[in-house]
């Protein structure tokens, strides 16, 4: 709903942000696009941060495929559309038990099918709450914060949120959110440093 | 935002996915993974920042109080519904009762 919302808010149509989200199926890169192409940052930066909130998926699909070798190609290639977040989470905590991997595919299809369907259904909901005369600029910040509180779970993340929120603001002078990608350069430095001191 | 912007994060996206998938490998090494696994602690704050940053210039403090209250309640419950739907609610009231 919220991804809906903040592309009403920023003048795209109810078709227009459901296709976004058919064609992205991504929430936080999603609404970051959306606010970076509001505020004016070139394309080249919006796909760039986009694509770089979405590396993670690089991961979730490496610790996926050993259990979700069975289907072909091409069912493979839809399995990867659907990956997101949560279809990974509670993917992975049940294949972990080898007694559970029976039929991977058809559960991770499961989970992710029912949280594609619900991902559209509330993006046209909340695009067309978006219409209505009631201030929503701050949906992004809510959504951003909250999803980064829950990213934030052992105390190295701490430090590579505070090194990469440092670092941002020492750049905010730079136009269309530029420092975002130093910023997120400069917490996974942060990140990794910590990472090694600790070994 | 453009049909195009909106192809190309969709592709570049579901490349990231699929790689592995399609490939069929077994797990990456540990170094870059572990890499990988900061990236949303680095730049989900960061976006924070950026969306935030311009109520504090412009010294909106409805919408500063909304987003303090929104995090509390994400910080406390973890739940993206609940910090986004008090924190509007908080602002949408401060906007009545100030009009």
């Amino acid at each position: 709903m919220a991804v809906g919302l903040t592309a009403a808010d920023n003048g795209m149509s109810v078709g227009g942000a459901l296709a976004m989200s058919v064609i992205m199926f991504a929430g936080a890169s999603q609404l970051a696009a959306v606010q970076l192409t509001a505020d004016g940052a070139p394309m080249a930066l919006v796909v760039a941060i986009a694509v770089i909130i979405n590396l993670r998926f690089v991961m979730y699909s490496a610790a996926l495929a050993p259990y979700l070798r069975g289907p072909g190609r091409l069912a493979r290639a839809g399995l990867a559309y659907l990956l997101t977040d949560q279809a990974f989470a509670v993917s992975v905590a049940r294949f972990r038990d080898p007694d559970r991997r029976e039929h991977a595919a058809a559960f991770y299809v499961g989970s992710a099918l029912s949280l594609w369907v619900a991902w559209q259904i509330g993006t046209v909901l909340g695009a067309s709450l978006g219409t209505l005369p009631l201030s929503t600029d701050i949906a992004p910040g809510l959504v951003f914060m909250a999803l980064a509180i829950a990213a934030v779970r052992a105390r190295t993340d701490l430090w590579v949120a505070i090194a990469a929120v440092a670092t941002y603001l020492a750049l905010s002078w730079l136009p269309f959110g530029v420092g975002l990608l130093p910023a997120t350069a400069v917490g996974l430095l942060v990140g990794h440093l910590v990472d090694r001191r600790a070994r | 935002m453009s049909i195009t912007t909106i192809t190309l994060i969709g592709v570049l996206t579901f490349v990231c996915r699929a790689g592995f998938l399609l490939l069929g490998k077994k797990r990456g090494t540990a170094e870059p993974s572990a890499v990988l696994a900061r990236v949303p602690a680095a730049v989900l704050p960061a976006l924070t920042a950026s969306a935030l940053l311009p109520f504090a210039t412009h010294g909106d403090w409805r919408a500063l109080a909304a987003a303090a209250i929104g995090g509390a309640v994400a910080w406390r419950t973890r739940s993206l519904l609940a910090a986004v739907a008090i924190g509007l609610a908080l602002l949408w009231s401060l906007e009545a009762a100030m009009s």
